[in-house]
Parts: C-alpha cells; structure tokens; sequence
C-alpha cells in the first residue's frame, strides 16, 4: 500500500547542510500496523512529514498505492505528538476540524457523529477540551484523524506526553480503534516496550545520517493482545535484539 | 453545592479567603479616604498652597461650575471622541498590517528596519509635522494617537502570530488547510488572548497620543483645559482636568476588562 524506494532528505540551512535520512526502503502493506523505533536525531519524524507531504524527499520516491505523493492529501491521516485540540473549539468541532478544512459533506458529519458514539466521546461532544482527562483528549484527537476516512494513519510519537498509565492504556486503546476501523498505521515512537506492544512489524532506525538499521517482523505475536504480548518469549527477544541494536547496553 | 455539605476545614478556607479579599477592600478605600482628606485638610490650614495644589473642595466647585456652564461635558466628550477614534484606527490598522505581514514573510522582513526604527521614535517628535500637514484641529491629533499605537500594535500582533504553536500549524497542513484557512481557524483564535492585551496597552496609549496632541493644538478637550489653565494659573482647573482624565481612563480600562472576560469565557482561553 505504501512503498517507500531509495528515499534521501537533506537540509539545507544557511549555516550548513543536513542529511537528516538516507536511503529509506520499506513496505507497508494494507492493514498493518509498524512502527518506526530510533533515537532522537534519526530522522524517524521527518519519514512521517514525507510521508505525509508536508516535506519532500531529495531523492529517492514514496508511493502511496502506486501513485507519489506531493502534497498532503485526504488518504492519508496524521495524529500529532500530544492532542493539540483547539481549546477555543468544543469536542465536535475538534473532532470535525479536517470535515470544515475539507469542505466534506453531511455525510461525513453523520460518521463523525458515528465514531464519537462508537468510542464513547459523544457525550462530552460539547464539552471543551480542558474539561477532559488526557486519555480522552487523545482519543478525540484520534477521531478527529478517523472522521475524514482515511486509509493509512501516521501517528507522530502520539502518546509521548502522557504519563505512564494513561500512556499504555490510550496506545492500546488506539491500536484496537486502528484495527477495528481496518486502517493502516505506521507509529513513530522511541518507547520499545511501546512498538512491542502494539505492532505487527518494527523498523530499527540508526542516526547520523537517519537510516534502517534493521527490520523485525513480529510474527508469532502478531495475533496477540498486548497483553499476552508482555508473557510472550519473543517479546523478550525481540526486547534484547532491539536494545542491542539501539546502542542501549554500549555494545553495539 | 449546599453550604452545610462543606468540611469545617474549607470553611474556614472559604472564610479566610473572603476576609482576606475584603481587607484588601477596605484598606484601598482607607487609602483614598485619607489622601483626599491629607489634601484637603493641607491646603485649608495653609500648609500646603491652596492655589498651586488646589483641594479635592475646590475642584468639586470647578467641576460643578465646569458643568453648569455646559463646558464639562464638551471637553470630555471632544476628548472621548478623539481618543476612541484613535484608539480604533490604530488598533485595526495595526492589526491589518500585522496579518499582511504574516500572510507575506518576504515583505516583513523587508519592513523589519522600518518598524524597529520607528518604534524606538519618539512619536511625540512627529507631532509639528502632523499640525502642518493636517492643520491645527482633530485631524493632527487622531493621527498623533495613531503614530503612538500604531507600530506598537503591529509588532505585538505579529510576534502573536509569529509565535502559534507550530505542532498545531503542522497539524491544520496535514488536513489540508490552505494559508487562509490556518489564519482564520488557527492563527486569529489562538491570538485573541495577545490582542486584548493589545487593546489594554493601546487604550492607555491613545489617552497619551490625544491628550499630547491636545496640548500642542486644541481648542477642546482635557489636554486643553490642562494646556489652558496652567497657562492662566488656575491650578483648580489643572486639577480637575487630570481628575476627571483618570477617571474616564479608569472606565475605558474597565470596559475593556469586560469585554476581555466575554472573549476568554466565549473561547476557552486561561490566563
């Protein structure tokens, strides 16, 4: 669904020039979930703005169903890091944010309304934003990327601002949402245990320059609840594998 | 919830609270009641010129002359008038300059220069050529005002702008929304808290720009009266000008602060 070949970004700013990735190749395909797991610095977000069509790659190309992308386009949703709902906005307008952007019609509106129903934020649907925990806030900020339909979700470190048990909750929560709406998603996180968790597929990035270290399919696991993930042995693998690769225990 | 529900210990909390709010009342109004009754008793036993610090009972006289003869009331008005004119026109120029500038990032930087100069201005050292230009009348002193909060307006505004969340800015991008759409759904909503303060600063600063014009031209108004009465030595006159001044300042402020409370409750905005 999503194809990523020979893709390269570099900066240029006028005090120098950075090559923020290089040579990124991965696939992704229809109803997967993947996350993108590195250190900070390994261009593991400027992949999601290029994926997204808010930057564009200096070589190399991104194909979202054979077709480039080149701009930002309604097939493809983005879930920024924290919820950034509008606090001069109540919930539905949040959440309907993209129908105004897009001029979608009624139809859209009555989904919207769906979904909110679906996942239990309807009630609070005219409530403002400050009036909500953070784990519904960021499930708002979910609907908010569902109600425009569409069929691929990036999620930009979504879950990085909230505390720990919120944290594990709300990813969970939104993994189920994901899969049970069939979309596709790809998670850019820097938490292991987090991609462990919640995906079916996970891309190792290194830095200096951003490129794939190395890519693990999880596929005994892949039908687990996180959950069940947790007492898994190759959850433990994995764990161990990935915190090699990331450098964590200096022996790299 | 019913004031039986609470804990002794909130209501002892409540209590303090609404004791300490009333001190601080009380003592405000001691304050005032003793500088007008220091002044006025000062200046009776002669220890302090009637005729140069005038008393809070000779400008209760010249207020009520001023008012008979219909004066009063005119001079406040022209004076009113002058500076919510001003205060308008400087506050939307501003502010419509302020949204060119960020819709257009080439021309603000080529501007920059300009606006850090004529910020550092002294804009009273404009006002000789204002009166050539527009003559010695309303005109020089609505554009006196409008130098002084003009610029003022621009940068404030436009550091607002400038300065919005860029997550939520990547955000609207990522849905699609054009330039304008992120002006009017993001850029102004998430910048009404920065120009009500605007509006704050900008009143006070459209009394400073009238009440200068006033005195360099007028023949009205509160700057005059000021201008006029220490021209002939009637201090009573001086000091009811810059009494019923603060006052009128005092209500705009007010105003203002109502209208603040209306926007921040209307659009969810914290201080």
């Amino acid at each position: 669904m999503l194809k990523l070949e020979h893709v390269g970004l570099i900066y240029q700013t006028p005090e120098m020039e950075k090559e923020a990735v290089r040579d990124i190749c991965f696939e992704i395909e229809e109803g997967e979930f993947v996350s993108l797991v590195g250190p900070s610095g390994c261009g593991k977000s400027t992949i999601l703005y290029m994926i997204a069509g808010l930057e564009h790659p200096t070589t190399g190309r991104i194909l979202l169903k054979g077709t480039p992308i080149s701009a930002p386009s309604a097939e493809i949703g983005y879930m920024p890091q924290q919820d950034q709902l509008f606090p001069w906005r109540n919930i539905f307008s949040n959440v309907t944010l993209g129908l105004e952007i897009q001029k979608k019609g009624k139809r859209y509106y009555d989904r919207a309304r769906e979904l909110m129903d679906k996942y239990g934020v309807l009630d609070v649907a005219s409530m403002t934003p400050a009036q909500l925990s953070g784990g519904m806030r960021q499930r708002c900020s979910l609907i908010r990327t569902l109600v425009t339909d569409p069929e691929f979700l990036l999620l930009d470190e979504s879950f990085s601002a909230l505390d720990y048990q919120t944290r594990i909750a709300v990813s969970i929560d939104t993994r189920d949402i994901i899969k049970s709406e069939h979309k596709t998603a790809l998670l850019v996180t820097h938490d292991i245990s987090e991609s462990l968790m919640l995906s079916d597929r996970i891309i190792v990035m290194d830095k200096n320059p951003g490129k794939i270290y190395a890519i693990h399919d999880l596929t005994q696991m892949k039908d687990l609840t996180p959950e069940q993930r947790l007492e898994h042995p190759e959850y433990q693998v994995l764990l161990k594998k990935i915190w090699k690769e990331l450098g964590i225990n200096g022996q790299k | 919830m019913d004031k039986n529900d609470l804990s002794p210990l909130r209501m002892k909390y409540l209590n303090q609270k609404r004791n300490t709010k009333i001190m601080i009342h009380v003592i405000r109004i001691i304050i005032l009641v003793l500088i007008i009754g220091l002044w006025e008793s000062l200046t009776a036993s002669g220890i302090l010129n009637p005729f140069i610090f005038s008393s809070p009972s000779r400008i209760l006289k010249t207020v009520g002359n001023l008012s008979a003869s219909g004066q009063l009331e005119e001079h406040i008005a022209t004076s009113l008038i002058e500076t919510v004119a001003g205060f308008i026109l400087g506050t939307t120029a501003g502010i419509v300059i302020a949204v060119i500038l960020w819709w257009n990032p080439a021309i603000s930087k080529i501007m920059d220069p300009y606006l850090v100069v004529l910020n550092a201005l002294p804009k009273t050292a404009l006002g000789p050529i204002f009166i050539v230009c527009m003559g010695a009348g309303t005109g020089s002193i609505i554009a006196m005002t409008l130098a002084i909060s003009l610029i003022v307006t621009i940068l404030n505004v436009l550091n607002g702008f400038n300065h919005t969340d860029p997550e939520k800015i990547r955000l609207m991008k990522a849905l699609g929304a054009g330039r304008l759409q992120i002006f009017l759904k993001l850029v102004l909503p998430a910048n009404l808290s920065t120009m009500v303060n605007v509006f704050k600063v900008n009143i006070g600063l459209s009394w400073v720009g009238v009440i200068t014009g006033e005195f360099l031209v007028s023949k009205a108004g509160l700057g005059y009266l000021i201008v006029y009465g220490s021209q002939v030595f009637k201090m009573d006159l001086v000091m009811t000008s810059v009494v019923i001044l603060a006052l009128c300042a005092a209500i705009m402020h007010i105003i203002i602060g109502f209208i603040e409370k209306i926007v921040r409750k209307r659009f969810g905005i914290q201080k």
